[in-house]
């Protein structure tokens, strides 16, 4: 079995998806004119009374059975940090899309993600950073045609 | 009949034909691959090359890139949990698991097999029900459309019986993300804050690229290793496992092909749904529900026979009315305009050789494709040896980059990494995501249908029980509802009993 | 390291900025944004007719069409608006379809009035459909319902709709429009099934469903109707409603030199004077009414007048 993160138990999510929701709610009220609010804020209600029952189960003994954890047997202890470098990267790597382009952000990106959060060495970074980089030119730019973003800055 | 096909097989047998039908399953094969591209941009980006094809030339490769999308996507959903097309979500839940024991192999050989065998009978029944094409589109007004989103919503959101609160919760949240961007019904731009690219909504294909694949992606790139964990587990001969698996589960296909071919011709519902109601009736008849998204063999067989059988579904309203069932049957429309063809009721009357190769080509495009798969197995299966470290990057850059070929639009890429991290999130804290999804696809059919009934009906709620088709749709709710929530029931009062004694 | 990315930034530059034009126009491909998703009867359309001009340009250049689908053409709209007017950026646009958000106060980012206008491709009309064994044979047994019309439309800043409600209301016809169809398709299904009683649709869309018979016609708005038993607005007694139409433009953004709009208008009149475009053109049921670049812009501002004026109908 491949390596799995174990789950967590805690009350984050619910947290989360209740101010979620109640944004959701008060943008209803805000910006939409009665008729087309109804439907999305009557979801939004629902949501929160399943978000109520979901709390419940807490403190009721009977029911606070955790469901089933799907992360198997071979779970391993992640780090709270490195799960939120992992998140990290994906946020680093979509904004420099964003910004630069993908020209600029791919080959950075592979180089980066690969030497540092996958701990290989920078020659296996670099080269792989370099190959893949342009065989998705060749795919995306040649081969099909498509003009790949050049971020904020470049168009 | 026969001699219809028979004559679409004369058309197509000539060498130039048969090229141009495979050179689009090759096609179809790579957009199939690559997350976030799929049938409709691969058949959007060939168009102009049909520019100076005859008609059937021009059909039998699209016909070969439709067939083809669905094996491609199926070997990206499972061997690195990321969804090559909308509809091989549903691949992913039991194949990429396949894939971590190892068994890659076997899952894809289960798969190949399905797909043209899925494919067949799509076809059989289409070419069965195609004399009542007419009768069966109309069947399908808004109500019938809302009821048949509800089943969707219920049946998913409720097919992870252990976890039947939460899911419940995912598909709240989905149905409010369905419901952001321009509603045509009331009039009104809803959740956008002004934003050009809300105003289209939250569009499904990133979505899924990164509640799927980016986020196994991120996690593996976080834990480290291979997607298959023991390299010595995985067995690069067990394709011959899976392709006896498929067959010996026949019945599975059937279900999953008519899942496929029914759901598939509804405009608008389409094949992510078709997929993922597959697998999951699938999972509640089986014996052992519980075991599936841990690596059932079952749970690739179903979603993969609907896949092809789509095709043929989403055929139906296309030729019957013009309408497109999907939105590669929208762009293969263009492609019929292109060569000087109608689309329209009478399209059956004077199109009806070409389309017949359409058909043709689809069926052999499956078997093709199949085959291909299957001989690829090896060296597919060895991705699962590389390095996670190396590959998730590559994969998440890979993803985005598809997600973006798509429409040209950024905030796509946006969404992708956003709902990828979200999606890592509700991983780790045992949120189901599949109720999400399936909220997102159906919320907007659902609400929709509601309040076009509404307006119909004039406000009157009996508009659901109108037609035979409604009273159907909402007995299969109550069934649906039955079968989840009576065992749960029936359990805890013997449980109690027990204690009691 | 910090070497490698300045050169990838460079070459990402480099490959990314548009080189300068040189004298002679056209030296490089063009661009020709469709606002709408590909497959659809206007991106068919659009392709078609990019390789028709192609024919009318020198031989290397190439007319890619690109897909800018997204906010019913605003998208599509905006990006021609920004571009350069250096004639390597055009667009095709239906219109009413982009002017009618200006029209109604719509926050947008360009200006229907400001845009080259290069040349007129085709017109077409609506017809008011219904059911094929529907009581309904014209305008006057609409109005003799004893109860309000019910229409299917897409959505309420659609064409379909506009048209909806403008004619209705200048006939005095009461009425109900059921919004949130999906497509012209799906409402004409609506019709046939019976949920709605009839529709304003394409001309050119429902010859399929009138010859299967399908549906049938009650009367048609901006076309002229040759069949007695059929009104058009004129009969109808409101002539300004034949103004109510379809028509497919094509465009730059402002400020076009005058040379460049020229050559662009030359290829695309060339290109619908070409008989193989023709012909293919009448296979699929399409009209052509091509006008220069002068009657063109002509026509969209007797548009915006005319819509102008009957803003109130609108909601």
């Amino acid at each position: 079995m491949a390596k799995t993160a174990k789950n967590t138990t805690s009350f984050a999510p619910v947290i989360f998806i209740f101010c979620f929701t109640l944004g959701y709610i008060a943008t209803g009220f805000i910006y939409l004119d009665e008729e087309s609010r109804r439907v999305p804020i009557l979801t939004g209600y629902v949501t929160i009374f399943l978000l109520a029952l979901e709390t419940l189960k807490w403190f009721i003994p009977s029911m606070s059975q955790e469901p089933k954890d799907t992360s198997g047997v071979d779970a391993v202890e992640v780090p709270v940090s490195r799960e939120v470098i992992g998140l990290g990267y994906v946020v680093f790597l979509a904004s420099m899309i964003y910004v630069f382009g993908f020209y600029v952000a791919i080959p950075i990106y592979l180089f980066v993600a690969i030497a540092f959060l996958g701990s290989q060495t920078k020659k296996t970074a670099g080269i792989s950073a370099v190959v893949a980089s342009i065989i998705i030119y060749v795919v995306f730019e040649l081969i099909l045609e498509t003009r790949l973003y050049q971020g904020l800055l470049f168009s | 009949m026969i001699d219809l096909l028979l004559n679409a097989l004369s058309d197509i047998a000539s060498v130039k034909t048969i090229l141009l039908l495979v050179l689009g399953v090759m096609f179809g094969l790579v957009f199939g691959v690559i997350p976030g591209l799929g049938g409709t941009t691969a058949l959007a980006i060939l168009m102009p090359l049909t520019f100076g094809m005859t008609a059937i030339d021009a059909f039998a490769m699209s016909g070969g890139i439709m067939g083809a999308v669905a094996m491609g996507g199926a070997i990206s959903a499972i061997l690195l949990n990321t969804p090559g097309t909308a509809p091989n979500a549903a691949t992913t839940l039991d194949g990429y698991p396949l894939a971590k024991q190892g068994r890659a192999a076997e899952a894809i050989g289960a798969a190949a097999t399905a797909s043209p065998l899925g494919g067949l009978f799509g076809v059989i029944t289409l070419l069965m029900v195609l004399p009542v094409a007419k009768q069966l589109v109309l069947l399908f007004g808004p109500p019938e459309f809302f009821l048949l989103a509800v089943f969707g919503l219920v049946t998913i959101a409720l097919s992870d019986s252990t976890n039947l609160l939460r899911g419940l919760v995912s598909a709240g949240v989905g149905l409010m993300l369905a419901f952001v961007g321009y509603d045509t019904v009331t009039g009104g731009e809803r959740f956008t804050y002004g934003s050009d690219y809300l105003f289209d909504g939250i569009p499904l294909v990133p979505a899924l690229v990164g509640l799927f694949g980016v986020t196994e992606m991120i996690h593996l790139s976080i834990t480290g290793g291979t997607v298959a964990g023991d390299a010595s587990a995985v067995r690069i001969h067990g394709v011959m496992k899976g392709i006896k698996a498929t067959l010996k589960n026949w019945r599975i296909v059937i279900r999953g092909s008519l899942t496929g071919t029914i759901i598939g011709s509804i405009p608008g519902v389409g094949g992510t749904v078709a997929t993922f109601i597959a697998y999951s009736t699938t999972k509640r008849a089986d014996a052992d529900p519980e075991s599936f998204g841990t690596g059932r063999i079952e749970g690739v067989i179903a979603p993969e026979s609907a896949n092809n059988a789509k095709d043929s579904g989403a055929l139906l309203p296309t030729i019957a009315f013009g309408i497109p069932g999907s939105a590669e049957m929208a762009v293969f429309l263009g492609i019929l305009v292109l060569h000087g063809m109608q689309p329209g009721p009478t399209m059956l009357l004077n199109n009806e050789r070409e389309i017949y190769v359409l058909i043709i080509a689809l069926t052999l495009s499956a078997v093709f494709s199949a085959i291909i798969g299957i001989a690829l197995v090896k060296w597919l299966a060895m991705i699962t040896l590389v390095r996670g470290q190396i590959l998730a990057p590559l994969v998440i850059a890979v993803s985005l980059v598809g997600t973006y070929a798509i429409n040209s639009r950024p905030g796509d890429v946006v969404i992708a990494a956003i709902l990828g991290m979200v999606g890592y999130l509700m991983l780790r804290f045992n949120y189901p995501r599949l109720p999400l999804v399936i909220a997102l696809v159906l919320g907007e059919t659902a609400e929709r249908g509601f309040l076009q009934s509404m307006m119909i009906s004039q406000g009157s709620w009996g508009i659901f029980i109108s037609s035979v088709t409604s009273i159907i749709m909402v007995l299969l709710i109550l069934i649906t509802l039955g079968w989840s929530f009576i065992p749960g029931i029936l359990k805890s009062r013997r449980a109690a009993k027990a204690k009691s004694d | 390291m910090k070497k490698l990315i300045l050169v990838l930034s460079i070459i990402g530059a480099l490959m990314g900025c548009s080189g300068p034009s040189s004298d002679t126009f056209p030296n490089r491909d063009i661009e020709i944004i469709i606002p709408y998703n590909a497959g659809g009867g206007f991106d068919v359309y659009a392709r078609s007719l990019a390789q028709y001009m192609e024919r009318y340009l020198p031989e290397e250049i190439n007319i890619l069409p690109i897909n800018m689908p997204g906010a019913g053409g605003r998208r599509g709209a905006s990006h021609v608006y920004r571009a350069d007017p250096d004639g390597y950026t055009i667009g095709i646009f239906n219109m009413p379809g982009i002017l009618l958000p200006q029209i109604q106060g719509v926050k947008i980012n360009y200006d229907v009035n400001q845009l080259s206008w290069l040349s007129t491709l085709s017109i077409d009309g609506y017809g008011i459909i219904v059911d094929d064994e529907s009581p309904i044979n014209s305008v006057e047994d609409i109005k003799n319902m004893g109860r309000p019309v019910v229409y299917g439309a897409t959505g309420p800043s659609s064409t379909s709709y506009i048209a909806t409600t403008i004619v209705s209301t200048a006939l005095e016809i009461p009425y109900k429009v059921i919004t949130g169809y999906k497509g012209s398709g799906e409402y004409i299904l609506g019709v046939i099934r019976g949920d709605v009683d009839a529709a304003f649709a394409n001309y050119s869309t429902i010859q399929p469903y009138l010859e299967s018979g399908d549906i049938k016609l009650a009367a048609v708005i901006g076309v002229d109707s040759d069949d007695p038993n059929i009104m058009d607005a004129n009969d109808l007694g409101v002539p300004d409603l034949s103004n109510i139409k379809i028509v497919r433009m094509m465009a730059g953004p402002p400020g076009m030199p005058e040379d460049i709009r020229s050559t662009l208008e030359q290829a695309m009149l060339s290109a619908l004077d070409d008989q193989d475009f023709k012909a293919w053109l009448d296979a699929t049921g399409n009209d052509v009414y091509p006008a220069n670049a002068v009657d063109t812009k002509t026509a969209v501002d007797e548009m915006s007048s005319f819509y102008d004026k009957f803003k109130e109908f609108l909601d």
